[in-house]
């Protein structure tokens, strides 16, 4: 004689699934050590939830600048077609102490000579390049110098093709 | 080969697939180096201070610093000096004033 087989499976399988799983409800989150990643996000290393800035370049240099020269540009091909974010940082020079000061600040800066004549550090990007340029006081313009700088240039995450 | 392989983490909420996925859509994706914080703390600015890089440093960097003023509950954009070793703050804040500074790698 044989043997029914019965047709059920219990407990039976759902064919759905509950709640479902819809895009909010996922990501990757990376936890700094000793935290869990349910903490709050100042506590992760990584979250999905944000896009990380993404480097195109960076490099240290050396501007070098000649007496009597007014002024001096460093021009840095980027190439991408729209005008991105930038960091520049580089030393200065002391013109009462003429030394330069082997010490990095953001190039974004004027150092007065009297109420009226400066020295201007600064830096601008347009589509196709990063400009990194330093003017010199008619007082400053009398000495010669190497100043070294460095830069970075991130992707503008609306523009990276 | 290398240049064929690269790990790309969609942002959160997308449903495509990874290889549809514009730039923008993507959290991470490996050929790009991204901002690492190598240091990120606080301290008083009233007085002058000289921040010791706890790890070796090499340029070059991107460091950001901001002075939170007590008074007014802002934070400003402040313009600070650093070597290789140390970062170098020069204080001159009323009470409660405080820096806030971030070290990156990128």
């Amino acid at each position: 004689m044989a043997a029914s087989l019965s047709p059920s499976i219990s407990p039976s399988v759902s064919p759905s699934i509950s709640p479902s799983i819809s895009p909010q409800d996922y990501g990757l989150r990376i936890a700094k050590s000793e935290h869990d990643i349910t903490d709050a996000e100042r506590y992760l290393i990584m979250t999905s939830k944000y896009p990380v800035l993404k480097l195109q370049s960076s490099d240290e240099g050396i501007m070098s600048f000649t007496a009597g020269d007014g002024g001096v540009t460093i021009t840095i091909a980027h190439n991408l077609g729209y005008v991105p974010l930038c960091f520049v940082y580089g030393e200065y020079f002391d013109t009462p102490g003429e030394v330069v000061v082997n010490k990095f600040s953001k190039w974004n800066r004027w150092i007065y000579q009297g109420l009226q004549v400066a020295d201007y550090y600064y830096y601008y990007a347009d589509s196709t390049n990063l400009y990194i340029k330093f003017s010199a006081s008619h007082l400053t313009d009398a000495y010669s110098f190497d100043l070294d700088y460095m830069y970075h240039i991130f992707y503008d995450e609306d523009e990276i093709a | 080969m290398p240049i064929e392989h690269a790990l790309v983490i969609a942002k959160q909420g997308e449903t495509d697939d990874v290889e549809n996925l514009t730039p923008k859509q993507r959290a991470f994706d490996s050929r790009f180096p991204c901002l690492k914080i190598l240091e990120a703390d606080s301290v008083d600015a009233v007085n002058a201070s000289e921040i010791t890089f706890s790890a070796v440093v090499s340029f070059p960097l991107v460091v950001l610093v901001f002075l939170y003023v007590n008074s007014t509950g802002e934070y400003q954009p402040v313009g600070v000096t650093f070597d290789s070793t140390k970062l170098y703050l020069a204080g001159g804040g009323a009470s409660g004033d405080t820096y806030h500074y971030f070290i990156c790698y990128a």
